[in-house]
């Protein structure tokens, strides 16, 4: 083996990278080769520097101890970060559960003012026309703005010439819609005729098994329950019900001029 | 926060054993125990922050002395800022020699540490650039092979050999002249 191949071969001799075979041929060099020797020698004596150096420094006492404690901090920290990182919305979730009890607590006058009144809870008009005699549905009111008050929405009045009211009141029987109920009277050839109003939001009163008519440009049921005649239609944004003991010709002359 | 402790207590016992090796590789490389201390502390926290991303089964020493090394590069630029020198520049690092970088801050502590480790090899290590620095000090001190030197230092493994062979010569060149200074200053001195 030349100088020049066995050279480049010492550090890898030294790190012990060096094949058994190669090894071999590189230290079989060296005991023929002063130059070659002498560069082993001291990259032998750099390593062995380096293994004394090796030694020092010791590490300083406590220092692993300050490193524990930096890293409790830090522990600290993260907790912190991320206690705040999911805590930041929760003001904004605060705000949102406030307004969400705040408007549940006002949910029913907010439902009174806001809430389509075709929401109302029904009625049926045969059952409205059952508890017409029943006089504990009624609760009396004493004007029509009192009963404004007491239904919480405006009251709509059609034509009704030559009647009379003479009693008017909110029925509250069937769920918790109220509704209005004036009665009204007027002479007749042969006594008082008398003719009983509901009024109620579009929607609320029903009629089943009624005949529907188109008098003059309104859709009207027409019905019967027992000895009273009534009918049904939607005006101005209300239910109408009118229900009397007068016959059908003449509850429909009544509906044609309303 | 049972899940931070225990994550803090498993990271204590992965990279707690590193730590002598690792004190001494940073004393080594900045020549200052003070220096070599903090530039530590400031490792542990930065591998426990990324702690999350250490895959199982891996090196750990390797890890630890990747992101060490890291650290220290970042405080030795950190000095070159604050002395208001020029700029450094990443593209200078194999030019730029530890004595270089030494000469910007030294202190007391360097003379301290100069004399623990010996003056003659001090000095010689202090001339080399930090890129054959490196895989001497990881080869010599930390006994490390050269393909974990490679996957620290993220080059190839014949560029570790070749480094190494060159740092090895630059470093027995430096002692060599240092013997020889040493004896001629002696019979220098007898002669008088």
């Amino acid at each position: 083996m030349k100088c020049s191949d066995a050279r480049p071969l010492l550090d890898l001799l030294c790190d012990g990278a060096l094949e058994a075979k190669d090894s071999a041929l590189v230290l079989d060099h060296l005991k023929s080769c002063d130059e070659c020797e002498r560069d082993w020698n001291d990259l032998e004596q750099l390593r062995s520097r380096f293994q004394e150096a090796k030694e020092n420094p010791q590490m300083p006492a406590g220092l692993m101890e300050k490193i524990s404690q930096k890293l409790k901090d830090e522990e600290r920290n993260q907790q912190r970060r991320f206690i705040q990182r999911f805590s930041r919305p929760l003001p904004l979730m605060a705000i949102a559960a406030t307004f969400a009890l705040i408007g549940f607590l006002l949910l029913p006058w907010i439902h009174h003012i806001d809430t389509p009144l075709t929401a109302m809870q029904p009625a049926s008009a045969d059952t409205l026309v059952e508890d017409l005699v029943s006089e504990g549905t009624l609760e009396p009111a004493i004007d029509r703005n009192e009963l404004a008050k007491k239904l919480g929405y405006d009251l709509r009045f059609v034509r009704l010439p030559a009647w009379q009211m003479n009693k008017l009141g909110v029925y509250r029987s069937q769920g918790s819609t109220p509704i209005a109920r004036m009665d009204f009277v007027r002479k007749g050839l042969s006594g008082d005729q008398h003719l009983s109003c509901y009024q109620a939001p579009e929607g609320v009163i029903q009629a089943n098994a009624a005949n529907l008519e188109n008098v003059e440009g309104k859709h009207v049921f027409f019905g019967n329950h027992g000895k009273f005649q009534f009918a049904l239609w939607s005006q101005n944004g209300r239910d109408y019900l009118m229900v009397t003991m007068l016959s059908r010709p003449q509850l429909e002359e009544i509906v044609r001029g309303a | 926060m049972k899940f931070f402790h225990n994550r803090r207590k498993e990271f204590e016992q992965f990279t707690w054993p590193h730590g002598h090796d690792l004190f001494r590789l940073a004393y080594w490389r900045l020549a200052n125990a003070q220096d070599a201390e903090d530039v530590v502390q400031e490792t542990y926290l930065r591998a426990f922050r990324s702690f999350h991303t250490f895959r199982l089964g891996t090196n750990v020493k390797g890890w630890m002395t990747r992101i060490l090394l890291n650290v220290i590069n970042d405080s030795l630029k950190k000095r070159v800022r604050d002395a208001d020198l020029l700029a450094f520049d990443d593209g200078d690092d194999l030019i730029m020699s530890v004595a270089d970088q030494s000469a910007i801050a030294r202190d007391p502590l360097v003379q301290l540490s100069e004399e623990e480790i010996g003056p003659d090899l001090l000095e010689a290590l202090q001339q080399l650039p930090t890129a054959l620095l490196h895989p001497l000090l990881l080869r010599e001190l930390e006994d490390m092979s050269y393909a974990q030197i490679a996957e620290i230092l993220g080059v190839p493994t014949g560029t570790v050999m070749s480094r190494l062979f060159r740092a090895r010569k630059v470093v027995k060149d430096r002692l060599t002249k240092n013997v020889k200074g040493t004896i001629k200053q002696e019979v220098a001195d007898e002669m008088q």
